[in-house]
């Protein structure tokens, strides 16, 4: 495992004796079970206990972007809530406040089935997954084996891609799999000054850079999410030290896209970082309260951003599949040079990448 | 207890410096102005009896504790009254049946302000497990029955002091401020309430000032209490000048200037802008809200549509419209 512990573990009745359930607490290093605390885990959310429970909502969804900003029409496979690793800007923080602990739906091998059929419904469309929304989606893997049970079923369908989001470096499930198709290995990126002060517990930079260019090297197509970019002291330098590093250790054409986006998160969680927090430099910038009510950085910052990264992102291969995650038409055009002008517009971009990288 | 068992309490006359001054463990009153009650008492006299317990062994001439009644007391005192009639609890009433006389007889004829909230709420969790608290008191209080909404009412219980109770007690604090003035130390927050007690802010911008003035203290690696203290804020609030609207703006804008440089200058920009297009009367631009959404918004008033044909005709003739653009894109 990485840089955090699993002290304890709670298992909602049932899930014990559900085959991943059973599969996961066999594979716990430690033993101690015991009761539900909520109260001691609202500090650190409940980050060193492992909840293993079935999930009654429905797994796949699709990512509930806002109408007033260009969204890319992913959807997310909800496998589990929460994250060991502790980012200062993570938005979870305030969406699993009342829900702490790392929560495992182990329920997820039996919904299998219903996931696909939902996918398989209209062959012709393209249909783009992630477990990295509400989780870390690697993390957790030697634990959870989420890589066993999904890699399989995606990579024999040809309407969709399975991305693995995540800011570690446990790809072992990955490359002992035999499936490379329909499969992509995801990893946000920062300056290196915000992984090392802003990204508690995540593997440093250069380690994610290693572990992406291994998967590269074992056939894996690979993505990358500068989000959320944020402008610090140096960050121009900051920037181009990442992009610099991504030039020695990654082969540019074998990326399906690289998303960019900025800090934005809804109003409540700033009184949530100040305080799980209190050191961080991530509130300073110039903010404003945008079209969906989300605190973001004012206007010409975020194109300043995005306009920095693409020329610079673009100088090193011209052919990324760049794309801005909730951003309005002016700055897409602002920042990219063109726009999608909408959502659908975005999806169709994105999913040509599909066609394109995977024929 | 019986329900009848007070009413059944035959009163007693006690001299009041029998009766403890202090409020009382049961007491929930803070921030009261007996006048009212001096006027009804010494028109129509006490109506509802004050109702005390036997104090411990020890007490010299104090025999009495208060259960309910501290502010009938209080009126009484003020009257010059010395002697009054009250009914004494039996000794082996517990703690518990004492706080819910004294909150049953306050709940049914005022409202609580959140101080005197917090003050039950934080008894009634001395006495209870805080779940109990939680589920059975908190919808008395009109409070969802949330464990950290209880724990906010007992923090600003236990660690406001007496400015800040004050301010809230008296709704000269919101509720929003009184959350953020929580997460700082007493010596930051103190400073925010001299600006309270001296500017009326409307609710919404003592929120944004403590927000602007907390942000400001990070950015600029500087005490709130620096901050606070800085000559372009205090010269604000003691300017004799201005009235308190005035001063509030002023220091909001102030501190915009400070926290948000570029939106600042963007919205001075705008201003200049539209001063410059010298719009006929009834001509109206407006920004997009922080200049986030692309368009902006003009306003014409007119009397009938030959009226507006006229205002438009000026209006496509002037000069410097071809000019107006977004005044934050200069330098992009």
């Amino acid at each position: 495992m990485a840089n955090f512990h699993i002290k304890r573990t709670i298992v909602e009745i049932g899930s014990e004796i559900n085959p991943m359930g059973r599969k996961i607490i066999e594979r716990v290093p430690r033993e101690p079970f015991g009761k539900s605390d909520d109260a001691t885990a609202r500090g650190n959310m409940g980050k060193d206990t492992l909840h293993l429970l079935s999930y009654k909502g429905d797994f796949l969804k699709p990512c509930p972007g806002t109408k007033e900003y260009i969204c890319c029409g992913y959807q997310i496979l909800n496998v589990a809530t929460n994250c060991p690793l502790d980012c200062s800007y993570c938005i979870l923080q305030s969406y699993f406040l009342n829900q702490p602990h790392l929560r495992i739906h182990v329920n997820l091998e039996e919904n299998l089935s219903r996931i696909l059929e939902i996918i398989d419904r209209d062959p012709e469309q393209i249909v783009r997954v992630g477990t990295g929304e509400f989780a870390d989606s690697l993390a957790l893997d030697p634990l959870t084996r989420w890589t066993d049970i999904l890699m399989q079923p995606f990579s024999e369908r040809k309407n969709t891609v399975l991305e693995f989001k995540t800011k570690t470096i446990q790809i072992e499930g990955l490359l002992s799999s035999p499936y490379r198709d329909r499969i992509i290995v995801s990893w946000s990126l920062n300056s290196p000054l915000i992984s090392a002060t802003e990204e508690k517990g995540a593997a440093t930079l250069k380690q994610r850079l290693e572990a992406a260019r291994q998967c590269q090297d074992e056939g894996f197509v690979v993505s990358f999410h500068f989000d959320p970019l944020i402008p610090h002291k140096g960050w121009r330098e900051g920037y181009l030290k990442t992009i610099d590093l991504m030039d020695q250790y990654l082969k540019p054409n074998g990326i399906i896209w690289i998303s960019m986006g900025s800090l934005r998160f809804m109003p409540d969680l700033k009184p949530i970082i100040r305080k799980r927090h209190p050191g961080t430099s991530i509130l300073d910038g110039e903010f404003i309260t945008g079209l969906d009510g989300k605190i973001r950085y004012f206007k010409p910052i975020r194109i300043e951003l995005y306009h920095f990264m693409r020329q610079h992102l673009e100088k090193w291969h011209s052919d990324l599949g760049l794309y801005l995650c909730m951003e309005s038409d002016e700055v897409w055009r602002k920042s990219m040079g063109w726009s999608p002008l909408n959502s659908k517009g975005l999806k169709g971009f994105l999913d040509e990448r599909v066609v394109k990288i995977f024929r | 207890m019986d329900k009848f068992k007070i009413a059944n309490i035959i009163p007693q006359q006690v001299n009041l410096n029998q009766i403890d001054d202090s409020p009382g463990p049961c007491c929930m009153s803070y921030g009261f102005d007996t006048t009212p009650l001096v006027d009804s008492i010494s028109r129509i006299g006490l109506v509802n009896l004050p109702i005390l317990i036997k104090k411990g062994e020890g007490g010299g001439e104090v025999q009495f504790t208060v259960v309910a009644g501290y502010r009938r007391i209080e009126a009484l005192k003020a009257l010059h009254v010395e002697r009054l009639p009250c009914r004494i609890l039996p000794s082996e009433t517990s703690s518990l049946e004492c706080l819910l006389i004294n909150l049953y007889d306050n709940l049914t004829v005022r409202e609580f302000n959140p101080v005197e909230t917090g003050i039950a709420l934080a008894h009634l969790t001395e006495l209870l497990p805080a779940k109990e608290v939680v589920k059975s008191f908190m919808p008395l209080f009109n409070l969802p029955s949330h464990l950290e909404t209880l724990h906010l009412f007992a923090r600003i219980e236990k660690d406001f002091e007496h400015q800040a109770k004050g301010l809230l007690a008296t709704g000269n604090l919101s509720m929003k401020a009184a959350k953020l003035l929580l997460e700082m130390d007493s010596a930051a927050r103190k400073k925010f309430c001299r600006y309270f007690s001296l500017i009326k802010f409307s609710r919404n911008q003592q929120a944004q000032f403590i927000d602007l003035v907390s942000d400001l203290s990070h950015i600029e690696n500087n005490a709130i209490s620096g901050v606070l203290d800085d000559h372009e804020l205090t010269e604000i609030r003691d300017d004799k000048h201005m009235n308190n609207p005035q001063k509030a703006r002023s220091l909001i804008n102030l501190l915009r200037t400070r926290r948000v440089p570029r939106l600042a200058k963007a919205e001075k920009g705008f201003r200049h802008m539209v001063e410059k297009l010298k719009l006929p009367t009834g001509h109206h631009i407006t920004s997009p809200p922080f200049f986030e959404g692309p368009h902006y918004k003009l306003e014409i008033s007119f009397r009938d549509g030959k009226d507006l044909m006229e205002k438009l005709l000026i209006l496509v003739k002037k000069e410097g419209l071809i000019n107006f653009e977004d005044p934050w894109n200069k330098g992009i």
